[in-house]
């Protein structure tokens, strides 16, 4: 069973709200739901979606057609009847005038008096989001005290009255589709209640259970949500989080917090990012473990703040000037996001570097339904990180700070531990941190903290196989798992994920990829850029590529679709045209 | 009082001979040790600068940054950690160029720490070049002929936005340099201290004679450190009278504002990031708000 519900809005009119709510409610009733939401770079006028995809089984996708459209506005009906399934349902405002919209004669058109019930129940406007959610469950044959729960728990603070109107409007909205409507469908929930939450806020909840105690960041879309979650509940979390007045100042701020022993991390997107770079080669000779998480957006510059991609592997491996180890991961389904956001802690500990947590919008944003939260694995390592008490120094003297060792690790210590005393510094150094410009010195330095690199590549996770019994695999990494599961059910081909981009395996990545006659990479950017790495790397080239780069995710459908033109000719699809919903978002006054 | 002798090291500073850095740090080693701080719980932290080496030569903990960046890494360690002693310190060009938006910001954050800056009105470590301090008129590697920029005043940049402890001092006087380090990193919050320092090989209109001729103690001189718009007017007299004076001391002291490591709703909990037990995290009541 899956059910594709899209709703439409003008920014600011209740799309997302909606959304989010409905999500809630059928992953209460125990399914899985994947909610994504679109919006411009605009507070009111553009337009929003939220898609509710309702599932019985994991879902981490949108998918093209859909089964029931919410229609607040006339542009919703433009912008997405196209994408209806034949006989689906579209639920609008009985004042809209739908002639025009080219709504074909197929859909079932379910003409909703939202104004008329908001003024007969004497309730706020705003609240007539409820309406059309009331309706919603009258049309699917979903309990109402769902959404009534759902009510009481979102507005029980409000108060009573508040509490009421909601639901008199809601119950409205249900009882008019009822009387007035033939809906033949049957929907009941099936298990236990479920997490739902957005990308965000499982990388954050990650970070937590990895230990995190310190956060600063500046805002910037699409990783603000990092910023917003951890700040809400600091003090119970035992998080101190600083927004910073420059990303320079963010990146330094939680370096000097790790320094100080606490594991911390910071979150842009790729601007901001640019700005942090000084700090992240800062880090890397300092030896100052730090985790820096990356919400990936459309660009170059400013681009499209928005929307998505996955165009920023490059950044993240040549920021910083100098040479020096780093890490890249990517999580791409709930778990993972929980599991390698903490696990990105403990590893830039363990090795002493700069670790950075990838993400994008599609991920960052995206609704997850967390169906598997038993299965969390963590396991606290704080690497060579000092316990009990010190040698004395003798006067005059320094800490080893950055002593010679086989595994390029040194013991480290924190302020406030006695005889621990050293310089974290930015300048080539002596074991005991004092600057130097000795060229022997400079060279143990250089192959102390390259010697890293054995232990990190053992440490390295294997690319995950997931097996469709194909006898050829897409690589996909980071976000693009969801779509690629999606797709492979269909196309019979074999999923591999990336979530360790950098550094890579040779061994780990042939044992995946050795099984295939063809591999092919699916990215969200245009020139292939985890190809790219693989190639410089590994040597290693795939048959063909399938790349999208206007701003939205792999849709399922064109992967299976471009699967199908490379296996018939070899040739590698770029996916251009969006064969569903292609509308403009920005400027509404362009139409 | 703590020995002085535990914050030596084995290592000569390698400053010019007559460089202003030599009585800076004889000036915070006295200071840090007449308060009894543990060097161990100390933490200097600098950026990129001739006077930013001098974490090298105290032992106590400290972090040679980046250029410009010495007060969010001081915020960072002090946030994780409020029980250490943080004290950042860095020349005119490190702090009031590079690290404009930090100056401009630390006083709104209150940060319970001290920002002491070398200013030497060049830059020195890159061999003479126009510095946001530099007076009209010397000639420089990048004010050949005259100096086109117009000079900035630190002490009123951080009197208007907020900072609680403003004071200046001169670094031929070891004593007062001393005296007034003290009174900084005494004040709880973020507290500033620019000290004016002779550069030998690049300033030849700020030497220590001219410091001499000019400087004056405000306190000697019957300032009201706890009037606002007489600090701010002090701050602004040499700028007015052609530098023919040069005020020294505490501008303005104010205590009404409870530092942001107290208040922190986390910090305030008594909870210490560096220190919180992170062995085994439970978050099962984060994912049960998301049900």
């Amino acid at each position: 069973m899956e059910l594709n519900i899209k709703i439409g809005a003008a920014a600011g009119e209740g799309a997302f709200v909606m959304g989010a709510t409905a999500g809630k409610i059928f992953t209460r009733g125990g399914y899985c739901v994947f909610g994504y939401p679109e919006y411009p770079s605009l507070i009111r006028e553009g337009h929003n979606s939220y898609q509710v995809i309702v599932s019985d089984r994991k879902i981490l996708t949108p998918t093209m057609e859909s089964d029931v459209v919410i229609a607040v506005n006339k542009n919703t009906i433009k912008f997405h009847s196209e994408s209806m399934k034949k006989g689906s349902i579209l639920l609008f405002d009985s004042e809209l005038d739908i002639n025009g919209t080219g709504i074909r004669e197929d859909i079932v058109k379910i003409s909703l008096p939202v104004n008329g019930i908001i003024k007969e129940q004497k309730a706020d406007p705003k609240m007539k989001n409820f309406t059309y959610l009331g309706a919603l469950l009258a049309v699917l044959g979903y309990p109402l005290e769902e959404l009534n729960k759902a009510i009481e728990d979102q507005f029980s603070r409000k108060g009573k009255e508040i509490v009421d109107a909601n639901l008199r409007v809601a119950n409205a909205g249900y009882d008019f589709v009822k009387k007035n409507y033939d809906a033949k469908q049957e929907m009941k929930p099936i298990g236990k209640p479920r997490p739902y939450m957005t990308g965000n806020e499982a990388i954050s909840i990650g970070l937590l259970k990895g230990g995190l105690s310190f956060f600063s960041a500046y805002p910037m879309t699409p990783a603000t949500g990092v910023l917003h979650y951890l700040i809400k509940n600091q003090d119970r979390d035992g998080v101190v989080v600083m927004q910073a007045e420059d990303e320079i100042s963010a990146a330094n701020m939680a370096i000097g917090a790790s320094f100080a022993g606490s594991r911390a991390a910071t979150g842009t997107s790729g601007g901001g990012f640019a700005l942090m770079t000084e700090a992240v080669s800062m880090a890397a000779i300092a030896e100052t473990p730090i985790v820096m998480f990356l919400a990936q957006r459309v660009g170059p510059s400013t681009g499209m703040p928005t929307w998505t991609e996955q165009g920023d592997i490059f950044q993240v491996l040549g920021a910083g000037q100098g040479e020096f180890p780093r890490v890249v991961l990517a999580p791409g389904d709930p778990k993972e996001m929980i599991e390698i956001s903490a696990d990105s802690l403990n590893i830039a500990e363990e090795f002493q570097i700069p670790v950075f947590l990838l993400s994008d919008k599609f991920l960052s944003e995206s609704y997850y339904t967390i169906d598997d939260a038993e299965h969390i694995k963590f396991k606290l390592n704080r690497g060579k990180m000092a316990k009990g008490s010190l040698p004395e120094l003798k006067p005059g003297e320094r800490y080893k700070r950055y002593a010679i060792t086989d595994d390029g690790v040194s013991p480290r210590t924190v302020p406030g531990i006695p005889n621990g005393q050293h310089v974290a510094s930015s300048y080539e150094h002596y074991e005991d941190s004092f600057s130097t410009e000795l060229f022997d010195m400079r060279v143990a330095q250089v192959d102390k903290r390259a010697r890293k690199i054995a232990k990190i590549l053992e440490r390295s996770y294997e690319p995950k196989v997931y097996s469709f019994k194909g006898d050829d695999a897409v690589v996909v990494w980071g976000s693009q798992l969801g779509p690629a599961l999606k797709a492979a059910e269909n196309g019979k081909f074999d999923v591999i994920h990336f979530t360790w981009l950098y550094p890579l395996s040779k061994e780990k990545v042939m044992k995946a990829f050795s099984n295939y006659k063809a591999i092919y990479f699916a990215e969200n950017n245009s020139t292939g850029v985890f190809e790219k790495l693989v190639k410089m790397e590994l040597g290693i080239e795939p048959k063909a590529s399938i790349r999208k780069y206007n701003g939205r995710p792999l849709l399922p459908q064109q992967m299976e679709n471009a699967v199908a033109e490379i296996r018939k000719n070899g040739k590698s699809v770029v996916i251009r045209n969006e064969e569903h919903d292609d509308f403009e978002f920005y400027s509404p006054w362009r139409y | 009082m703590a020995n002085v002798e535990v914050f030596n090291v084995n290592e000569k500073p390698q400053w010019c001979a007559g460089c202003g850095d030599y009585g800076i740090l004889a000036s915070l080693k006295a200071a840090i040790s007449e308060l009894n701080i543990n060097p161990n719980e100390t933490v200097i932290v600098s950026g990129i600068g001739c006077g930013s080496k001098i974490p090298h030569y105290l032992r106590s903990y400290g972090y040679e940054g980046l250029h410009g960046r010495i007060l969010p890494l001081a915020e960072g360690i002090k946030m994780a950690n409020p029980k250490l002693t943080v004290i950042g310190i860095g020349g005119d060009g490190d702090g009031l160029s590079e690290g404009g938006n930090h100056f401009l910001h630390a006083p709104r954050k209150n940060v319970n720490y001290t920002y002491i800056v070398q200013d030497n009105h060049i830059y020195a470590l890159t061999t003479g070049q126009t510095s946001p301090t530099t007076p009209k008129g010397l000639k420089n590697k990048t004010s050949p002929t005259e100096e086109l920029y117009e000079q900035m005043n630190p002490l009123a940049v951080a009197l208007v936005n907020g900072t609680r402890f403003v004071a200046a001092s001169f670094a031929g006087n070891i004593k007062h340099t001393a005296e007034m380090m003290k009174k900084a990193i005494s004040h709880k919050g973020f507290s500033y201290l620019n000290i004016y320092q002779p550069c030998v090989s690049w300033n030849n209109v700020n030497t220590y004679q001219w410091y001499m001729q000019r400087c004056y103690d405000l306190q000697q001189a019957g300032h009201d450190s706890s009037n606002f718009d007489a600090a701010l007017a002090k701050a602004m007299e040499p700028y007015r009278n052609g530098f023919e004076k040069l005020p020294v001391g505490i501008f303005y002291e104010n205590n009404e504002r409870k530092p942001l490591d107290e208040i922190h709703p986390t910090l305030a909990k008594g909870m210490i990031p560096a220190s919180k037990d992170i062995t085994n995290i439970d978050i099962g009541k984060m994912l049960e708000e998301a049900l």
